[in-house]
């Protein structure tokens, strides 16, 4: 039997290594798209059932079982997609090394079984102008093409916009009602933000009555029980009183109207539940959950809490945003207000010990909340509030805490100055006044500091300290050449703004945890068990009126218009010139 | 599609500086070594540096739109590397032809490796084809310059694959597109690519060209079907038979006149589409959510950077009324220049048709020969100048 050799196609290894290659790229191709189409609908920011889950916790927010659940879906759902992830570039990386095989066997195998050219039939030199003539037909159907396209584009059917100014005008006429742009003078008259306008606790412009008397109610416009308990001082814009009150159930807004007392509105606050795993901290019932003043950008009002929410919300109550900043680390409770500056909201968020790195500021943009930097602080816990001021034509703001009084460009929150100065608690906040930021290192020292300093001040930019009867909760209030200061205990200082030199004191002997505050020329004064005592600003002790009052008073007054707003322990009210309303649940005035 | 992060600003000499050597080397392959074993190994290199290890950006093809952009936007300056990605290769190929098209571009490379059994393009198809290059630079511009978008980036079919990541749809798009170029030579280059639009008319007046063989072309017809790409041009009498010398001098001034009214159509067209592409602008865009959702109330709760650009139109409604204004006008400007650059491009190719030329050799089109350097190795008369074969030698005649 004769053996015959068959003769061994040369191309045949690269055919079987081509369709080795062939089946696995497809294979591995088939299961990337089934990976790829699984990452998308396996998104762990997607998942329905996180979703829901979720929406049942803010119904629910103290369901542990359910923040477990979550949890363990979330690390599951994460774990997998990232799983898959690494797969799928592990496939894909397999496909780089496949593709190429299939790519290079099939040419060798078209190369070994490539004929030669061999050009066929006579050529004609006239063939490329036969061929340009049909060339032309195929432009003039990709031209006609195109030209159907675009009309069928531009026929879609959109809406047109406004282009002039004048259909911006109409357009704007037509919706919603245009924001009104707020002016430096809307600002002035206004109260804002704790400390008031200027960041001094005075009001260039208002007028508030020297008397007045509960027990007749003269000159006391409308007094109404606070609808929520808090510690915040009032603030004011546009002919609305905001607060803020809470307690663990429940942290809302209300706002008043000036005017009449009423109850314009009240909005609980809806922040999303606390990043990171549940914490145990207590909040202290000595702050409360609304110990920290709001404060306005004259479109929005916002508010924080004890417990780190944050929320926004308009000024007719609906809900701009709301965000959790998670409950700080204050052995006292967080009670540092808010301040705005245009329209960026600012946030001392103090917090820990200085070598923890847990306290921020924040700077967010007013109607979105958007987060628009935030810096970490190397200090510790603090009770002040930020204040914000110009300095050399630029925004700043200065932050206490121990043992450094710090100021920041507010654009960019980079660290501009420092002073060494402070001691204890910080409670006090820094006011500013000429020119000059003023801050107290309770109980020891009041201190003026020039702002246009850099890097460590300490030595170079303290214009003078005094160490009278310094205070250790109130902040200090000044016009353009005094600055006041009241004790807890009482003592009513008066100093020369340029110098620091003691005018006078006075000693009212009863407790105050409301900052003075100066209007007209007078200096209003709001003591724990209800005294009322008005006095002249001036370089000699002069009281104008005292009075008792049936409230206590916490909070610091605020001042617009004609009008004196207090918020004291149980009512909130409302002195100025006109008649007491009876409106709401508004009290008689002399009548608790 | 995950963008590459930022990187240190010297990286940007270092990429300028690989794209000139490999430019260089490019070159001296194509015309001192005529080696197609050397562009590919050079292809390679650049698939893996410009492509997978820069992940294709910057690459030249986007860098149009850089230039665009810093043209018509005086906050924008255009990066170092840009205007060199930009600049080095027209400027070679103002010289030498498309030497980047040859093995630097990592899209042109990728589309050149995979390619296994070209098939041939109908000249007509080709030609129809050939247009939309032109008009998508237009299109590219247009968006650039407006400030709207990068649409050739955002549209980069090749981008997800150098990335390994991206929207299904580019994805897909990458893998469709290197399928059917496995049997259709760069199909991407020839009818898509935008900066081969500038490179093609670059290349159409450069001063040293491509051939065949440095030598004499004996017609011997063997590379007439050696281009994949579709750049071979046969010998072409110039002048047309006398009987159709009128009705070709005819067509051709016809030709030569609806250009103008081409362009001016083209022009109407294009202002026409300008509300409909004005809306592509983000600040457009912003405008017309905010009038189509006044009076709804603010979504609250986490809120998506839409939400987030809606609540921002809200606080400044006539800031976003007034920039939307100011774009729509710019958009009027630049789509009805877009308009008329289709106008342009369309007559432009009706009269290029139109055209006869005198052709002796056998060559590869000025623009369109992407200095693959396939046909070299068709050429007998390359091959023996080259030692790879040896000259046939002419049998002996006998006198009787």
């Amino acid at each position: 039997m004769s053996v015959q050799r068959k003769k061994m196609d040369p191309a045949q290894s690269w055919i079987t290594m081509g369709w080795l290659s062939g089946v696995f790229c497809t294979v591995l191709g088939l299961i990337l798209c089934v990976g790829h189409i699984r990452t998308i609908t396996e998104d762990p920011f997607h998942s329905p059932t996180l979703k829901e889950l979720k929406i049942r916790l803010r119904e629910n927010p103290k369901d542990e079982a359910l923040k477990v659940k979550i949890r363990d879906l979330d690390l599951s759902l994460r774990a997998g997609y990232f799983e898959q992830v690494t797969r799928m570039n592990l496939g894909i990386w397999m496909l780089l090394g496949g593709v190429p095989v299939l790519i290079f066997s099939c040419r060798k195998v078209l190369a070994i079984r490539r004929q030669p050219p061999v050009p066929s039939g006579e050529y004609e030199p006239e063939s490329p102008h036969r061929e340009r003539a049909t060339s032309r037909r195929a432009v003039a159907a990709m031209a006609t093409l195109m030209a159907v396209g675009l009309w069928g584009i531009t026929s879609c059917g959109v809406s047109p916009l406004p282009r002039s100014e004048k259909q911006i005008d109409e357009a704007l006429a037509t919706g919603q009602p245009v924001v009104v742009e707020i002016s430096a003078a809307d600002y002035l008259k206004s109260w804002p933000r704790f400390l008031g306008p200027l960041g001094n606790n005075s009001s260039p412009v208002a007028n508030p009555p020297a008397r007045w008397e509960t027990s007749t109610g003269s000159n006391v416009l409308w007094r109404i029980p606070s609808p929520s308990s808090g510690f915040n001082s009032p603030i004011a814009w546009g002919g609305q009183v905001f607060f803020s009150g809470g307690s663990a159930a429940k942290r809302e807004v209300f706002s008043i109207d000036l005017k009449s007392g009423k109850l314009m509105w009240r909005s609980a606050v809806s922040a999303p539940p606390m990043p990171g795993p549940a914490t145990k901290k207590e909040i202290p019932e000595s702050t409360g959950y609304a110990p920290c003043t709001t404060a306005t950008d004259g479109r929005h009002v916002f508010a924080i809490f004890a417990n780190g929410e944050l929320a926004a919300f308009n000024l007719d109550g609906s809900s701009a945003w709301a965000k959790n900043l998670g409950i700080p680390d204050n052995p006292y409770g967080h009670a540092s207000s808010l301040t705005t500056w245009k329209d960026r909201l600012i946030v001392q968020f103090d917090q820990g010990e200085p070598d923890q790195g847990k306290s921020r500021l924040l700077s967010i943009e007013g109607g979105t909340g958007t987060v628009i930097y935030e810096k970490t602080r190397k200090f510790g816990s603090s009770w002040a509030s930020p204040l914000v001021f110009e300095s050399g034509g630029k925004p700043r703001v200065c932050l206490l805490s121990i043992p450094h009084a710090v100021t920041y460009d507010l654009e960019t929150g980079e660290e501009l100055w420092r002073a060494e100065c402070l001691n204890g608690e910080v409670t006090p906040s820094p006011i500013f006044s000429s020119g000059t930021v003023f801050v107290a290192s309770p109980t020891d020292k009041l201190l003026a500091i020039r702002p246009d300093g850099t890097g460590d001040v300490t030595k170079t930019h303290i214009q003078w300290s005094a160490e009278d009867n310094v205070p250790d909760v109130t902040s200090p209030a000044a016009n353009d050449e005094l600055i006041f200061t009241i004790s807890t205990s009482g003592q009513l200082t008066c100093f020369d703004l340029k110098d620091g030199k003691k005018q006078w004191e006075h000693d009212f002997e009863t407790e105050f945890h409301a900052s003075p505050a100066i209007a007209a020329g007078r200096i209003y004064l709001f003591s724990q068990k209800g005294r009322a005592i008005v006095l002249e600003a001036g370089r000699q002790f002069k009281e104008i009126f005292q009075t008792q009052m049936d409230d206590s008073f916490h909070a610091s007054p605020a001042f617009v218009g004609d009008n004196v707003i207090l918020r004291g322990l149980t009512n909130i009210w409302c002195l100025g010139s006109g008649i007491p309303s009876s409106v709401g649940t508004a009290k008689p005035a002399g009548k608790p | 599609m995950t963008t590459p992060g930022p990187r240190a600003a010297y990286w940007e000499y270092v990429d300028s500086l690989v794209l000139a050597t490999a430019l260089g080397t490019a070159l001296w392959l194509i015309y001192t070594r005529r080696s197609r074993r050397g562009l590919i190994a050079l292809s390679i290199f650049s698939l893996i540096y410009f492509g997978f290890y820069r992940k294709g950006c910057i690459c030249s093809i986007g860098s149009v739109q850089n230039l665009a952009m810093a043209l018509f936007d005086n906050g924008y300056a255009a990066p170092v590397s840009a205007i060199a990605f930009f600049a080095l290769p027209v400027a070679v190929a103002l010289f030498s032809g498309r030497a980047f098209c040859s093995g630097v571009c990592p899209h042109g490379a990728l589309q050149d490796l995979i390619l296994v059994k070209p098939l041939k393009v109908p000249t007509w198809l080709e030609q129809g084809l050939s247009v939309l290059p032109f008009i998508y630079l237009g299109a590219g511009v247009l968006f650039a310059a407006t400030g709207t978008t990068f649409i050739i980036c955002q549209y980069d079919p090749f981008v997800p694959i150098f990335r390994m990541s991206g929207r299904t749809f580019m994805v897909l798009s990458g893998v469709a597109l290197l399928v059917l170029g496995m049997f259709v030579g760069r199909p991407y280059c020839r009818f898509l690519c935008p900066f081969g639009a500038i490179l093609k008319l670059a290349g159409t007046v450069s001063a040293r060209r491509v051939r065949v063989t440095p030598d004499l072309c004996t017609q011997c017809r063997l590379c007439e079907a050696s281009c994949p790409f579709g750049a071979m041009r046969t010998p072409e009498t110039g002048r047309p038979a006398p009987r159709d010398l009128p009705s070709e001098r005819r067509q051709l001034t016809l030709a030569l006149m609806v250009t103008p009214l081409l362009i001016f159509a083209g022009a109407w067209g294009g202002l026409k589409f300008s509300p409909t592409a004005a809306m592509l602008h983000p600040s457009v865009n912003l405008a017309h959510e905010f009038l189509a959702n006044q009076g709804k109330p603010a979504p609250t709760g986490a809120l998506s950077p839409a939400d987030l650009e809606l609540q921002r139109a809200r606080q400044n409604p006539r800031e976003t009324l007034v920039a939307s204004a100011k774009v729509q006008h710019r958009f009027d400007m630049g789509t009805t220049l877009f308009g008329a650059w289709i106008g342009l491009v369309i007559g432009a190719k009706w009269i290029s048709l139109r055209l006869r030329r005198t052709r002796t050799d056998y060559e590869p089109d000025r623009g369109d020969c992407v200095a693959c350097a396939r046909c070299f190795d068709y050429c007998p008369n390359e091959l023996v100048r080259r030692g790879v074969i040896s000259p046939v030698k002419e049998p002996a005649t006998t006198t009787l």
